[in-house]
């Protein structure tokens, strides 16, 4: 998705911020996307829940123990994921709140999801008949 | 549908060679037979561990995420635990198909004096069907 | 109505498996055996073979114990077996057909039975006479 009418997606800015660094790393990432939307399906095993708040859907991709990279994501069911952005885990910090980047990747995810549970309420946004989509105002801007 | 920008993204999918996917698929297909199997046992992750002979849940996480490069050995292992297939190894493929089963259980009184040819076939939940031809030799 | 001419013959007969388990005790007059008795049709259609795989688990009633098993393979070909194989790629033979396999690999067990438990106290315990048409009435 992409915030603010941007031309870009989070997905690319998280590629573009982090490819010269750890080229390896966010190759495998998007890899490991391409396995998901193609092959398994958005399966709990392949990510770290609980990254947001209780039942918000917020997770991120599984990173291995001594990775340095993060990529959250919105969960609904096996089907659908909203991929967001996320950063670099620096070796230094023991936990991600200790991060500015990953505590403000987090907070955007984390109100993204919140959004879009309203405006689910709200009947704004609703799943496509085949639930692989949402269809709707997906329009997400700072003001909002 | 909305069009974006992506380049970043677009010259990064462009490097993936189809023996990197392929190689990244394995990885993830591996960890969703893994689970499915887990799944038919009705095992949790404590009981892998358990049953793998491990003391560290956060790998058999590791073995579930997708991104774990197994060695054979541990495949074995867990093809033994699981009683599933992991590694084609081209064993004979049996290429045979069942298309018919039948399971009788047939009675035979037994007895040294004489000969004797019976039929009973038993259906589940029925009683036996009897009848008996005696040949003396 | 027309007739369907199918082709088959004999192909090989195999012994997958066999063992015998002298009994604790002699067997008493009056003993009764039971032929736990399992067959299955298996289609290979690249080979053209229709294979049936008698099994047999002996049990002495008397005694309440196992004292043999045997497994043995019956193994046809069928020269136009591809004409049974309908658009939907699903395979059936007819009734009749399996009846006759079913004849044929109970009588050749029979005889492979007597072979193998012959010289121990099975010796005279032959398989009956079944009819396999009561075998085809089992199936749903």
């Amino acid at each position: 998705m992409a915030l603010n009418n941007d031309e870009e997606t989070l997905l690319n800015k998280f590629v573009r911020e982090n490819e010269i660094s750890f080229k390896s790393e966010t190759k495998d990432i998007v890899k490991r996307l391409i396995s998901i939307g193609h092959t398994t399906g958005a399966r709990s095993q392949f990510f770290k829940e609980w990254e947001g708040k209780p039942g918000d859907g917020v997770c991120a991709l599984y990173d291995k123990p001594y990775s340095n990279l993060r990529l959250y994501c919105i969960c609904y069911g096996t089907q659908l994921i909203i991929i967001g952005s996320g950063g670099h885990k620096p070796k230094t910090i023991r936990a991600l709140q200790e991060d500015k980047k990953l505590t403000e990747e987090n907070a955007l995810i984390k109100e993204i999801s919140r959004q879009i549970t309203q405006r689910i309420k709200d009947k704004e946004i609703r799943f496509t008949p085949d639930y692989l989509d949402f269809t709707g105002d997906l329009s997400f801007n700072d003001e909002d | 549908m909305e069009t974006y920008n992506d380049e970043a993204l677009n010259s990064l999918l462009s490097e993936i060679t189809p023996e990197e996917q392929a190689k990244t698929d394995a990885k993830m297909l591996l960890a969703v037979k893994i689970a499915e199997a887990m799944q038919a046992k009705g095992w949790n992750k404590t009981r892998l561990m358990k049953e793998m002979g491990k003391s560290n849940p956060s790998e058999i996480t590791r073995w579930l995420s997708g991104t774990q490069n197994f060695t054979v050995d541990t495949l074995v292992d867990l093809e033994r635990v699981l009683e599933i297939k992991l590694l084609d190894l081209g064993e004979a493929k049996s290429t045979e198909k069942t298309i018919r089963q039948y399971k009788i259980d047939i009675v035979v009184p037994f007895n040294r004096n004489e000969k004797l040819s019976a039929c009973l076939v038993s259906e589940p939940d029925d009683v036996y069907t009897y009848y008996k031809q005696t040949i003396y030799s | 109505m027309s007739k369907e001419t199918i082709s088959f013959k004999f192909r090989n007969i195999d012994i997958l498996e066999f063992s015998f388990v002298h009994p604790k005790q002699i067997f008493p007059e009056n003993a009764v055996f039971r032929f736990e008795t399992q067959i299955e049709h298996k289609v290979n259609l690249e080979e053209k073979f229709i294979i049936v795989v008698s099994s047999f688990i002996i049990h002495c009633e008397n005694l309440s114990e196992k004292v043999g098993n045997a497994v043995v393979s019956c193994v046809y070909t069928i020269d136009n077996i591809e004409d049974f194989v309908n658009e939907n790629k699903v395979f059936t033979l007819p009734e009749q057909l399996l009846t006759m396999f079913n004849s044929i690999s109970i009588s050749t067990c029979r005889g492979v039975l007597f072979t193998l438990f012959r010289g121990t106290p099975l010796h005279t315990v032959i398989l009956p006479i079944i009819n396999p048409v009561d075998l085809n009435k089992q199936q749903p």
